[in-house]
């Protein structure tokens, strides 16, 4: 029946050279409409012609239509006779054999292909095919079927031994296209690891290490997507693949490694490092001082950061490799030998501690104890005992210096071995002198030692089994000392660090010790002669404030220094009025740290919820009973911000049945003023307390700590009386709005609560309120501030990604052209791409849409710059600054598309006489000179002019600078682009030397040296 | 190239820390002269030619041999080579010179010389150093102008 289309096809592809008819037959037979069987008999008057050509093409298209069939379909029977078939056709005539080599590539993929088979094909491959002279594709087919049959075959193979070694061997010599090499070397490895190579070990390595080192450069575009590393990993992988090839590779990578070509040495070296994994330990014995000798040179002279890293690594493998010796081979004696050898070269280094071979001798001896823990103990007491009495000895800081870092040095090393009972860190024995070292040290003068005294007290904590509780106990008091007298940044960062570790493992130790001193002296307020508190005592009580925070890392320390400071701040506010006011913020700032390390402890968050949440509130409320505060008292609302961070980072981390009952007391305390859950024993009394009354008062402020419980719950979890608090908050902005003080606070919870509101129809009646109470008639009703308030209430929207954001955003957009208020409304657009810790954010469980930032400039940018056009000039800088907001910290790749279209407005920015638009524009400038090179490289006839007349604005340094920046920032472009600017620029920054503030000269400096060096650092 | 360094190992000093920026430093109305500290933090992160290091590191420029005299727009650099028979001090000496000439006002009149009896053929180096036209020869050579550019430029690693 389809016989006749069949055959047909068949005609077509033999005799007319139409290669898709191969498809045509191949999906008959997948539709079963034909069988393969009916395909070679059709064949048959083809493949038994006379002409080379005919059986060619008929041989082709048996092998294209199955290699477009499942690897299931054959039976082992048809696979069998195919197998003979395509064997013989090996021995035809040549051109047939590539056709052949493809049908044979599907077979060697077949799944059932009977034993035997797999053999017949090498065997015949091997000998009847000269691999060599066939072309690259073809010969990517050789390496196919072998490789696939030393995948599924390996058994059958393993079979022929040497014969198919040799086959192997004879096949992939002289190999050179790279897409070849990649497959053979893959075949090389499993050869080199499954078979008996010996005779043919010589023969093998040499056939692959002909290629060593890897010189490759792929062909321009990468069309074959083959990069050097690959061919390098492949033959890498040939080289180490058996211990047989030892002999022979060892003295090629002694050759390499003495080459002038940094790549060849370095691809020598992890070579090594790869081979010392596999090869035995006594073939590598001869060469070890060899090795040693080149891989101390290029640590000692080198001064190349890669070649030292594959260097010390390649080291470190060496010894580990004759390490195993001892286990392996019961040899001890390379070990021994080698490490002898690196004592006698590294001694004298260390004995003149000043000199440059100092700390590379100590990265050299170190990487050499990572080995093993047979060459970490031997060198550790060959070396430490030496460097120990050199840290004795030495006065000259860099000398200390240079010993104490290679010491430390040393303990990271044994941290990397598990020491057990037996035999113990080989650090134990010289514990104590180490820790008097370092305690002399920490209480040295000079910065740089005592933080290297205090980082090595981290790591020797860090060891387990080696310090005992009495240690423990000096360590704590010698760091605490060190942190109270130092004022160094950097040395109470690294005592902070090592005294919170030491905190998490002994926290007994830091309650009883160091947590007692800490409390006495923040509850102390030792005054100077005129009553005034001492600039100096406030700086010890940062640093008080700082140490507690940081030893709160284990559960029990964070429990106590948070009731601590809690306390604190209750006891000591009505103490001192005003200017206390900053240290009690300084103090809930360092609570909110404790809190926020808290709150991963699932155990401490009950604590939190019943006993630091009302306490904090207690305290808020007699603070604002104490100071009634007045509208404008930014201390005391930096006071409660402080407080409200703490409220929410436990917020966010309660359960849901916490978060019920702390929403109701909240909820009702702010609304009714009486809450008996919480207990506040400050709480006024009957009606006093109404912190949301239309008139302002002493308890307005507490808003903010209304916003940290609201604005944190997730969206599930209900918030009760939602619509009386919208209502309220509503009518509170018309009130607030025309008070001096911008109450801000009210804004971002208001925004919150829109920002999450799932109840549509609630949240259309809110904003319907907020648009009459904001803004009638298209009139700014409430001036600037209830710009303001607009801009928060946009961000809510756009960032949730409502409908009707869009009206609110073209209603900000419109402000920009209003001359009172264009202002505040170019502020609103930083309002809204700007991420806000307290709320909106993805952590609160707000609605965040994907990408809110690119979509609003994407959606706004077009209606900007036609207001910018259309705008009267006094109020473009407005459109400008708004787009500038816009930009900041979003990726360049999602600009790229506006970009062309916004690039004129950015250079108009420039010439806006508005510092901060200047400023923002050249630091966007900057950004895109790295993320977007080429718009930068196309307008920079107009940006160069530009940049340098702002080198020279008179009124401010922070312009110059910046522009300065900028110049120096363009030397990153492609050289052809701005080597016609060279001579200019270079020119023209020569009067900006003589700039007359230092900061302004040192950036002058830094670019015309940097526009020198153009044609240099290209190289 | 080990067997080429005249001092293999030499002795490692440390680096000063960064200028600290004042308060009047940032103020736009008050003029900031130039000192000594300006000029070496100018000249201390000049590559050594042989090794990895600074000059400062190798205290081959130091802070107290930097001379200003701002008013008199006077500049003196001295130098001293890690030893006496140091074949780099010309290399050296130029690069500190082509700093200064590259960072510098052009009111200042830069002197660059080796500081007194630290190097054998002193008095050649510093006369070479003082001629302008040798100097500017010396820049017309592109292979010698490449190998102070790479004294000049930033290092890649360490």
């Amino acid at each position: 029946m389809a016989a006749p289309l069949f055959k047909n096809a068949v005609t077509n592809f033999v005799n007319d050279h139409k290669d898709s008819a191969s498809t045509e037959v191949a999906n008959g037979i997948l539709k079963k409409e034909q069988t393969l069987l009916e395909l070679v008999e059709s064949l048959g008057e083809y493949l038994t012609s006379t002409e080379t050509s005919t059986r060619a093409r008929a041989t082709r298209l048996l092998a294209d239509v199955l290699s477009q069939l499942p690897f299931n379909l054959l039976s082992t029977k048809e696979a069998e006779v195919l197998t003979a078939f395509f064997c013989e056709k090996l021995q035809d005539h040549h051109s047939i054999q590539p056709p052949s080599l493809k049908g044979l590539v599907y077979l060697s993929n077949a799944m059932h292909l009977s034993n035997g088979c797999a053999e017949t094909i090498c065997r015949t491959i091997f000998r009847y095919v000269h691999n060599q002279s066939l072309s690259q594709s073809d010969r990517w087919l050789v390496y196919s079927v072998i490789s696939n049959f030393l995948h599924n075959r390996l058994q059958e193979l393993q079979s022929m031994q040497g014969d198919f070694v040799y086959g192997f061997i004879q096949a992939m010599d002289a190999e050179k296209d790279p897409r070849n090499l990649i497959l053979a070397f893959r075949c090389a490895r499993i050869v080199a690891q499954n078979f008996p190579i010996s005779v043919f070990a010589e023969e093998l390595f040499e056939v692959t290490a002909c290629y060593f080192p890897i010189d490759f450069s792929p062909p321009p575009n990468d069309p074959f997507g083959i990069k050097k590393e690959d061919l390098i990993l492949g033959l890498r992988g040939c080289l180490s693949a058996s211990p047989k090839f030892a002999e022979f590779c060892l003295p090629l990578l002694v050759e390499k490694l003495t080459s002038d070509i940094v790549s060849a040495k370095i691809d020598s070296l992890q070579t090594l490092t790869a081979c010392s994994e596999v090869y035995y330990p006594d073939s590598l014995r001869e060469f070890q001082s060899t090795f040693f000798d080149c891989i101390k040179k290029e640590v000692f002279y080198s001064g190349d950061a890669t070649l030292e890293a594959a260097s010390l690594d390649c080291f470190k493998a060496l010894v580990k490799a004759l390490s195993r010796g001892i286990s392996q081979q019961g040899d001890r004696k390379s070990l021994d030998d080698f490490l002898n050898e690196i004592v006698n070269e590294c001694q004298q280094h260390f004995l003149k501690p000043e000199l440059k071979m100092m700390l590379l001798t100590g990265r050299l001896v170190c990487a050499a104890a990572s080995g093993s823990e047979t060459s970490c103990c031997r060198l550790v007491h060959v070396c430490v005992p030496l460097l120990l009495e050199q840290a004795s000895k030495c006065t000259l800081m860099g000398q200390r210096k240079n010993v104490f870092e290679v010491l430390s040095w040393f303990i990271t090393v044994t941290a990397e071995f598990q020491f057990g009972e037996e035999d113990p860190n080989p650090l134990v024995m010289y514990k104590d002198s180490f820790l008097s070292h370092y305690i002399l040290l920490l209480s040295e003068t000079k910065p740089q030692l005592q933080v290297l005294a205090a980082t090595c007290v981290r790591k020797i904590l860090s060891l387990t089994g080696i310090l005992s509780e009495t240690d423990i106990d000096n360590i704590a008091d010698n760091l605490f000392t060190c942190v109270m007298q130092t004022t160094v940044a950097d040395v109470r960062q690294s005592c902070y660090s090592a005294l919170s570790l030491l905190s998490s493992s002994s926290p007994h130790t830091v309650i009883s010790r160091v947590l007692p001193e800490l409390v006495s002296r923040l509850n102390t307020y030792p005054m100077d002669a005129d009553g005034e508190p001492d600039t100096k005592i406030l700086t010890s009580k940062a640093f008080i404030r700082e140490t507690m925070a940081s030893i709160a890392s284990h559960p029990l320390v964070i429990e106590k220094v948070s009731y601590q400071l809690i306390s604190h701040l209750q006891s000591s506010h009505s103490m001192e009025k005003e200017r206390n006011l900053e240290e009690l913020c300084h103090t809930a700032k360092c609570l909110f740290q404790v809190v926020s390390t808290g709150v991963s402890h699932q155990n401490l968050l009950g604590f939190f919820h019943s006993n630091l949440l009302p306490a904090i509130y207690d305290f808020a409320i007699s603070l604002c009973k104490e100071y009634c505060p007045r509208e404008d008292n930014i201390k005391i609302e930096d006071l409660l911000s402080s407080l409200a961070c703490s409220i929410r980072a436990v917020v966010m981390h309660l359960d849901k049945i916490q978060l019920e009952t702390l929403l109701n007391s909240v909820v009702k305390l702010y609304l009714d003023g009486s809450c008996e859950d919480m207990k506040l024993k400050n709480l006024p009394q009957t009606d006093k307390f109404r912190p949301l009354q239309v008139e302002w008062n002493e308890y307005s402020p507490m808003v903010t700590l209304l916003t940290s419980v609201l604005c944190a719950v997730p969206t599930h979890v209900c918030i009760p009386r939602e619509t009386e608090i919208l209502h309220i908050l509503t009518q509170l902005i018309k009130s607030w709005c025309s008070s001096r003080y911008p109450p801000t606070a009210l804004y971002k919870l208001l925004a919150g609560l829109v920002n999450k509101l799932n109840n549509e129809e609630l949240l259309q009646k809110t904003l319907d309120n907020l648009q009459d109470v904001l803004n009638k008639d298209g009139n700014v009703e409430r001036g600037c501030l209830g710009v303001v308030c607009h801009s928060w209430i946009t961000k809510a929207l756009v960032t949730r990604g409502h409908k009707s954001g869009r009206e609110f955003t073209e209603k900000l957009i419109k402000f920009l052209a209003d001359a009172d208020v264009g202002k505040e409304a170019s502020c609103g657009f930083e309002i809204i791409v700007t991420e806000y810790d307290d709320i909106m954010t993805k952590s609160l469980g707000a609605n965040v849409r994907m990408m809110y930032k690119q979509r609003f400039f994407v959606e706004n940018i077009a209606l900007l710059t036609e207001g910018f056009q259309s705008s009267q000039p006094e109020v473009k800088s407005n459109y400008l600054k708004a787009v500038s907001h816009l930009l900041k910290g979003l990726p360049v790749q999602v600009l790229m598309t506006e970009l062309p279209k916004t690039f004129p407005l950015l250079v108009k920015s420039l010439l806006c006489d508005d510092i901060d638009l200047q400023l923002s524009t050249m630091v966007t400038f900057s950004d895109l000179t790295h993320d977007a090179p080429d718009l930068i490289a196309k307008n920079i006839d107009s940006i160069i002019p530009q940049l340098l007349k702002l080198s020279r604005y008179e009124a401010s340094m922070k312009v110059r600078i910046a522009a300065l920046k900028c110049i120096r920032g363009l030397t990153v472009l492609p050289l052809h682009i701005i080597v016609p600017f060279k001579a200019s620029i270079i020119r023209a920054l020569e009067s900006v030397l003589d700039d007359k503030k230092r900061l302004v000269r040192k950036e002058a400096a830094g670019a015309r040296n940097e526009w020198f060096l153009l044609e240099t650092a290209e190289k | 190239m080990s067997s080429r360094l005249d001092n293999a190992n030499p002795i490692i000093y440390q680096s000063q820390e960064e200028r600290e920026i004042l308060p009047e430093d940032e103020d736009d109305n008050i003029e900031d002269k130039v000192d000594s500290r300006e000029v070496f933090d100018l000249i201390r992160c000049i590559n050594d030619p042989e090794h990895p290091l600074t000059l400062e590191e190798l205290n081959v420029v130091e802070n107290d041999r930097v001379h200003v005299n701002n008013e008199e727009n006077r500049v003196q650099v001295e130098f001293t080579p890690t030893i006496p028979h140091c074949s780099m001090a010309t290399l050296i000496g130029l690069s500190i010179r082509v700093k200064l000439l590259r960072s510098l006002p052009s009111r200042f009149k830069v002197d660059v010389v080796i500081t007194p009896g630290s190097h054998a053929s002193e008095d050649a180096v510093n006369k070479q150093l003082a001629d302008k036209e040798r100097v500017a020869a010396a820049l017309e050579n592109s292979h010698l102008l490449e190998v102070v550019n790479q004294c000049l430029s930033k290092r890649k690693n360490g």
